[in-house]
């Protein structure tokens, strides 16, 4: 027995699987039905433009790091980096760039000069800055473990554990 | 407390320290059952069920030879760890230890049957170990492990070349 009550909760269940299947428009059946279903057409969502990551992603430029490595201003290469280090990106060139940049910089700055380094690199940065730490480790051919080491000490005494959870966290990869 | 774990210091101070930290961090772990199947509850570092319940993996390096790969979700961390092979001699002796301790899983408790591939020995830590089981301890006792375990595999590539040596002497005695 098919009351009124089960019309109106298919009719909505139908319309919510329009709402959200796109491919339903298309179906001709459908088209044709709409008009006789009790639901309005539904408004198609457009993507919030926060969720576009292309018009989100920094990239260190390379002739301006460059520019700074030359002037041997290694903290604010470092920092430059830092800040428009493409955590966002999905494309794994662009990270792998940015961290060879990140890493060969902190690879020439002094084990002497790490800790001042470390806290001349604003708060927000440092996480940034562990994360590339780790990314690191993950090459110990190309950088030295023991100088990742240090920096890894002098981060974590700057930044405490909650650094390393963030590290662990965040989907924003580096 | 019983037995405290004694402290070394060691050359490899800053590596220890650095994974001591990262496991602190990463040992937040509490119950989660199973979302696909009911009654079940199973470590999410194994069954990666979801995307959503997994820490980012991350790598410690000494260097080259020496790794230890820490993977997290929310009920369970798996610590894989590569150990330092020099030589031939060495290589057959730590696949012979591992393997000894690997078969021995079950009692071990925390220990994972098979390692990860590309490492030498892998630890599952779940939730209940972590209730049984003081979460600082455990970290001491993985750090405890990385230091006995170069000790013991150098320790035991003696005692094979000493008794290697003491056999060939008793051998040679007799052309003697």
């Amino acid at each position: 027995m098919i009351t009124q009550k089960f019309v109106n909760k298919v009719t909505l269940e139908f319309g919510r699987l329009i709402e959200y299947d796109h491919l339903w428009e298309d179906n001709p059946a459908i088209k044709e039905a709409m008009p006789h279903l009790r639901i309005s057409k539904p408004e198609i969502k457009k993507k919030k433009k926060d969720d576009d990551l292309s018009t989100n992603v920094v990239e260190p430029d390379e002739n301006e790091w460059k520019r700074l490595i030359d002037d041997m201003k290694y903290v604010r290469a470092l920092e430059y980096v830092l800040q428009n280090a493409p955590v966002r990106a999905k494309d794994p060139d662009k990270k792998k760039k940015a961290a060879s940049m990140a890493l060969s910089t902190m690879m020439k700055i002094k084990t002497s000069e790490i800790s001042d380094a470390v806290n001349s690199i604003p708060v927000p940065l440092r996480d940034t800055l562990m994360k590339y730490v780790y990314k690191g480790f993950e090459n110990p051919k190309d950088y030295s473990s023991s100088a990742l080491l240090t920096w890894h000490e002098k981060v974590l005494a700057a930044t405490g554990l909650g650094s390393i959870v963030r590290v662990l966290t965040d989907r924003r990869t580096v | 407390m019983t037995q405290p774990v004694p402290p070394r210091t060691s050359a490899h101070k800053p590596y220890l320290d650095a994974i001591r930290a990262t496991l602190q961090a990463a040992f937040c772990i509490e119950n989660f059952e199973s979302q696909v199947v009911e009654r079940h509850n199973k470590p999410e570092v194994e069954v990666k069920s979801s995307k959503q319940l997994l820490l980012n993996p991350v790598v410690i390096s000494r260097n080259q030879n020496e790794q230890i790969l820490i993977e997290g979700s929310v009920n369970s961390v798996r610590i894989s760890i590569a150990v330092k092979q020099a030589d031939d001699l060495e290589k057959i002796l730590c696949k012979r230890l591992m393997r000894f301790m690997m078969q021995r899983a079950d009692d071990f408790h925390i220990l994972r049957r098979k390692p990860i591939p590309g490492y030498d020995i892998s630890f599952l830590i779940t939730n209940f170990h972590a209730e049984t089981m003081y979460k600082h301890r455990l970290v001491d006792f993985i750090i405890y492990f990385l230091e006995e375990i170069d000790k013991e595999i150098s320790e035991m590539k003696l005692a094979v070349s000493s008794r290697a040596r003491m056999c060939a002497e008793e051998f040679l005695k007799k052309f003697n």
